[in-house]
């Protein structure tokens, strides 16, 4: 049996049609009510329901043989999985925000401060290019940051641009594009390569279908 | 401030006796098995200068290797591994011994993990080094080697994969990228990442031809099938030598453990950088991370003063632990031995019952603050295979009731 981690949400939702496509019954992990491990014997399938932070860790520590989650997440967890199919879905992108025209101000805040939920991926992003910045992590409602003078920008997810536009923010450049993506365990993927396969290429079947 | 006084840094460990005991058996096997096939032990010293590990060129970052200073303010390093300590006893200590040089340890190795929480940074491991051959009989050796040494932890289910660093390398170079855009494909060839690889591919300016050819080396995996495709995706007598020299691996890995399960990945990484031939690693369905892993690494030698071929492996033995316990082998009973109360009196005749029971291969343990009667309720709760109360008077035998 191969164990699955989904974040409950949207993502398990799309990755359950995926599966239900190549003819897995997902009735029972679609209604999980409070479990948290919830096994299909038949297709030979247990999934495993956590915080979307929280996949990678489970694959790498091989827990979960599978695992769906964003490259937002994966980026900023840099861990040693196998990143192998773009499941398309759950696209976004990784953007810095902020005032078009801000403040300048040169001894109280001589550093530039970015607020996020990514501090690796800030950290990369700005040393990249040479840039000091002072990190500032928050775990929501990022655009507070800017609007209440907390930081100068803020490295986040922008879906619609809706919650940037309602507090007057803009998109000021972008980091990356996101999307979902199917991640495996390293070991997994070589010492049940058959039933591993089988799941992947029936998730890359299924989406080729989708694009046509 | 919260007292530290109770605990550890995070990624550090704390051996208890059962598994001191389990470890140290399978210590033990492992020695003298290595010591069997002719290699001789070595211990090299937890610190070593740290521009001696030249990181730069081994793949080791700097963020992942302990430091320290020594009194002069130089920086030292605590050894990410052993075989680097080991290629510098070649090129130094060991000049003069003659070839091929067979050299075994068993010690720790410290890399700062970068989620000390739940990752070892400290791990024991039991490895091998052969210096001194090329050839191909001296990778079969290792193989064998390493192959037995699973056998002789008793881990089941044990897949053996194996690799070649010069093929990966030579299709990458022969695309005809800058080094930037060379270390970031392999980046994620090793992460088996072919749609970052796609994205990247698009935006650069590559041939489709170069194109079609990298992308499909995430998926040159699986078994014996894998030398036809990788040798259709390159021309190159590099990349053909490379599938050619582990082709024979293979067909003698098979010939000679035919129930062996093994496996090919032709873009298979290693943390290390050294690496530049046959790579390989072991692993079971039990452990989310390979056992064993090891290669050929002819080029690590010379960086020492003295250009060696040379191949080798190293085992963690908390994974290897990990995998017996999760087999239901790992053997943590505790040897029971005799236990002798005794009042006052009777101590220096207890002392030399215990020294002689010992003496005919007996543990024996002296029972302080012990009574006659709290002996018996050990006895009877199974904590001593037998048990004696002595006193002024003798030496008594004790029973424990039911």
């Amino acid at each position: 049996m191969l164990t699955m981690a989904l974040a409950k949400g949207r993502l398990a939702e799309k990755t359950f049609d995926l599966l239900e496509g190549m003819g897995i019954d997902c009735t029972l992990p679609r209604n999980p009510g409070r479990q948290l491990v919830l096994d299909v014997p038949e297709s030979g399938l247990r999934f495993i329901l956590v915080k979307p932070s929280d996949v990678p860790t489970y694959v790498e520590h091989g827990v979960a043989d599978l695992g769906v989650v964003g490259a937002d997440t994966l980026l900023e967890a840099g861990r040693a999985l196998y990143e192998v199919l773009d499941l398309g879905f759950g696209a976004c992108r990784l953007c810095i925000a902020g005032f078009a025209e801000k403040k300048k101000t040169t001894v109280s805040h001589a550093t530039f401060r970015v607020a996020t939920k990514y501090p690796n991926i800030a950290r990369n992003y700005y040393g990249r290019q040479g840039k000091t910045i002072e990190i500032i992590e928050l775990h929501g409602s990022v655009e507070l940051g800017p609007v209440i003078g907390l930081s100068d920008v803020i490295l986040d997810i922008v879906e619609s641009g809706s919650t940037l536009r309602a507090n007057g923010l803009e998109v000021l450049e972008e980091v990356c594009p996101v999307t979902a993506r199917l991640v495996c365990n390293r070991v997994s993927l070589k010492t049940r390569r058959g039933e591993m396969l089988k799941i992947i290429e029936g998730m890359k079947a299924q989406l080729t279908e989708e694009s046509v | 401030m919260v007292s530290r006084r109770l605990q550890i840094p995070g990624g550090m460990q704390d051996t208890l006796p059962e598994e001191c005991r389990a470890k140290r058996a399978l210590e033990s096997r492992l020695r003298g098995m290595f010591t069997s096939w002719g290699y001789r032990e070595i211990e090299t010293p937890i610190l070593e200068y740290y521009d001696a590990l030249d990181d730069a060129v081994w793949g080791y970052r700097p963020e992942h290797v302990w430091k320290t200073f020594d009194t002069e303010g130089r920086i030292l390093a605590i050894r990410p591994d052993t075989t680097i300590p080991a290629a510098r006893l070649a090129g130094s200590k060991l000049r003069n011994v003659s070839l091929p040089l067979r050299l075994c340890y068993l010690q720790s190795a410290c890399k700062m993990e970068r989620d000390t929480q739940s990752l070892l940074s400290e791990q024991t491991q039991a490895g091998v080094e052969l210096m001194g051959s090329a050839s191909r009989e001296a990778d079969m050796e290792i193989l064998g080697l390493a192959v037995k040494s699973l056998q002789t932890a008793g881990i089941e289910r044990v897949q053996l994969e194996i690799g070649h660093a010069g093929y990966l390398n030579a299709i990458v170079r022969e695309a005809g990228l800058s080094r930037d855009t060379q270390s970031r494909l392999l980046e994620w060839i090793g992460q088996k990442n072919v749609p970052e690889m796609e994205r990247f591919l698009q935006s650069e300016n590559v041939s489709p031809e170069v194109c079609s050819c990298l992308l499909a080396l995430p998926a040159l995996f699986g078994g014996e099938e894998v030398f036809e495709r990788a040798r259709a995706l390159s021309h190159s007598s590099e990349a053909q030598e490379a599938v050619d020299a582990l082709e024979a691996l293979y067909r003698w890995l098979h010939a000679a453990y035919p129930d062996l399960d093994l496996s090919v990945d032709m873009a298979l990484e290693q943390e290390a950088g050294y690496y530049s031939g046959l790579i390989f690693q072991a692993q079971t369905t039990d452990v989310g991370q390979p056992i064993l892993s090891g290669g050929r690494y002819d080029h690590l030698p010379e960086r020492y003063g003295r250009p060696l071929p040379a191949v080798g492996f190293a085992m963690s033995l908390k994974l290897a632990l990990i995998a017996l316990e999760k087999q239901g082998r790992f053997q943590d009973r505790m040897q029971k031995g005799v236990g002798i109360a005794f009042d006052e009196a009777g101590f220096a005749a207890a002392y030399r019952l215990a020294e002689q029971l010992r003496q005919t291969g007996e543990t024996a343990m002296l029972l302080h603050g012990c009574t006659r009667e709290a002996l018996a309720d050990a006895l009877t709760h199974g904590r001593y295979v037998r048990g004696y109360y002595v006193d002024s008077r003798g030496i008594w035998p004790v029973e424990g009731g039911d």
